[in-house]
């Protein structure tokens, strides 16, 4: 996982096309719906983890409105669209803290919220997540903010560090260090399993 | 196990139209921007870390005694180990299982009549399961109060005025610990669970196991070896780590296996390569016990400053399972201050074992 390890597949030209996208909605604001519909669900998705149904609303609607209107100042040198969109969807959860420690309790308790869709593990998954859910969901809420951010970001995103490192300006460094650190804290309440470890890093880059 | 927890939340084409028609009023009512130079997204947004008298720590697996490495006793640590496995007796089967445990971090606290240590993050889990399905699972916890982390820690804190508070600040987060104890709460209740125990994997799947399946597993340590220090199905993990050994170890000690496993699990524990045995370690409840311990190997951008080692101890004179904790071996970064053998993490069961009647968590504190 070094920041000069590059994947070799389509990611780069997606990078172009979305950019030119952006590039081409400044003067035609009606092609950044091209953005919208690409990027929509899984910013949803996010959300919704991340802040609950009730405030994800919010952060999503407000992440595309701020994209939109931040457009002309996209640099697509910095990172791909999709990059950029996650960092302004981080940073607006940070506007709902709250809603995001009641999503954690909730998640803890037992995830009712939003039953997980026809995932092969998922039988495995529910029981194993019940008996360490609550003890997760609780360290999860300790971590500081941006350890939380970098944490979720490379878990429910799956963003590499240099794009975490993008999305967040935050420089590279400070994201290994908050992982490490987040990384530690959830250790022990799963018994020592690394909670990164059904994130397939590898097959992302 | 992060994203399992979340899920993956259904989509919401309702949604997806209300925010696409803000963004498409958005769109009409906006003119055209003016094509600035770009600017890319602006160098602002490093937190800095704050208030510097106090140095927030931040590992997970450990405790809060420091460990003595014991010279004086003619018998080797492996040979203590082995005798503590012999020792272990069989107890009758209940109907419920139970786990009472605490953690605690230890964070370093620079006053200026004296730096000391205190406990904090500090948590006691309780939990239950029944031996058959349908009997239930419930799980329980609450803060404990923070505390000076030995006695040492806790004279150098009178000198400094006894404290009742301890505001730590690392990187953006603040949080103060005090020395009140929270009330328990219910974190769950699966009344139609039970029966079945989680040995939680270092990586991959967690292996989940009947209470029969448990009963049947070998006490032979090499056997037993192979199945529980087995590689991940993918190979992707690489092989097994001398700590996710400890970790393995620890996980099926928490079970209800017979005293015959649990004494296989030890040796085959103290077997591994990576793997050795301490003889005099002493945990933060003043118990003495023997440890098996491996060294973390940090690689890479995320490798800190100090070194560390994994313990996992158990009772010198019963067998019985004491805890986790990590230990400092090489000064550096947040504990650049103290010295090898401070505790920075410790996990301990303060009592485990079966129960004929539904087991409540205790009120009276650990210590």
């Amino acid at each position: 996982m070094t920041a000069l390890a590059r994947p070799s597949g389509p990611e780069p030209l997606h990078r172009a096309a979305d950019s030119a996208v952006i590039h081409r909605s400044l003067a035609d604001p009606e092609r950044f719906a091209e953005i919208f519909d690409t990027y929509f669900d899984e910013i949803h998705r996010y959300a919704v983890s991340r802040v609950g149904l009730a405030a994800a609303e919010d952060v999503v609607s407000e992440t595309f409105l701020a994209a939109f209107r931040k457009r002309a100042r996209y640099d697509p040198e910095r990172g791909a669209v999709r990059t950029w969109l996650y960092g302004i969807a981080t940073n607006l959860v940070g506007k709902h803290r709250r809603a995001e420690g009641q999503t954690l309790r909730a998640l803890g308790r037992q995830g009712v919220e939003r039953p997980a869709e026809g995932h092969e593990d998922r039988v495995l998954g529910q029981v194993s997540a019940a008996q360490v859910r609550p003890e997760l969901a609780r360290a999860i809420g300790r971590l500081s903010d941006g350890e939380r951010d970098v944490l979720l970001l490379m878990a429910l995103a799956g963003l590499r560090h240099e794009e975490i490192a993008a999305a967040l300006e935050i420089p590279y460094g400070t994201v290994g260090s908050r992982l490490y650190r987040a990384r530690q804290k959830l250790r022990e309440v799963l018994g020592g399993t690394d909670p990164m470890l059904d994130v397939k890093e590898d097959d992302r880059g | 196990m992060v994203r399992e927890l979340y899920g993956r939340p259904s989509p919401d084409p309702a949604m997806k139209e209300r925010v696409q028609a803000r963004l498409a009023a958005e769109q009409r009512s906006r003119r055209l921007p003016r094509n600035r130079r770009r600017t890319g997204l602006g160098a602002g947004f490093v937190a800095l870390a704050a208030a510097a008298s106090v140095v927030g720590a931040v590992l997970m697996d450990g405790d809060a005694a420091r460990t003595q490495p014991g010279t004086t006793n003619p018998d080797t640590p492996g040979m203590v180990l082995l005798a503590a496995a012999d020792k272990i007796e069989k107890a009758p089967v209940g109907r419920y299982w139970f786990n009472d445990t605490f953690s605690g971090q230890s964070y370093v606290i620079k006053a200026r009549t004296g730096t000391y240590a205190i406990v904090g993050a500090h948590t006691e889990s309780f939990s239950w399961a029944g031996a058959k399905p349908g009997d239930g699972v419930s799980f329980y916890s609450r803060d404990l109060p923070a505390r000076p982390l030995t006695r040492a820690d806790e004279a150098a804190w009178r000198k400094a005025g006894s404290p009742r508070s301890f505001p730590l600040a690392y990187e953006d987060k603040k949080v103060t610990y005090t020395m009140k104890a929270g009330r328990w709460s219910q974190d769950g209740s699966y009344p139609e669970q039970g029966g079945e125990f989680l040995l939680l994997r270092s990586t991959g799947k967690p292996v989940k196991m009947t209470f029969e399946q448990l009963q049947k597993l070998p006490s032979d340590p090499d056997a037993l070896a192979k199945l529980l220090f087995a590689p991940e199905e993918n190979p992707r993990f690489g092989p097994v780590t001398a700590i996710q050994k400890i970790s393995r170890a620890k996980a099926a000690l928490s079970a209800p296996i017979t005293p015959q496993v649990r004494a296989a699990v030890m040796r085959a524990l103290a077997k591994q390569p990576g793997v050795r045995a301490i003889n005099d370690v002493t945990d933060p409840l003043g118990r003495r016990g023997v440890a098996l311990t491996a060294d973390y190997d940090f690689v890479g951008p995320d490798k800190p400053q100090y070194g560390s080692r994994q313990e996992v101890i158990f009772d010198r004179n019963t067998g019985a399972l004491l805890g986790s904790q990590t230990v400092l071996t090489k000064p550096g970064g947040p504990y650049s201050t103290q010295r090898p053998g401070f505790v920075i993490f410790h996990s301990l069961v303060r009592d485990s074992g079966w129960s004929d009647t539904r087991p409540t968590p205790p009120s009276k504190l650990p210590f």
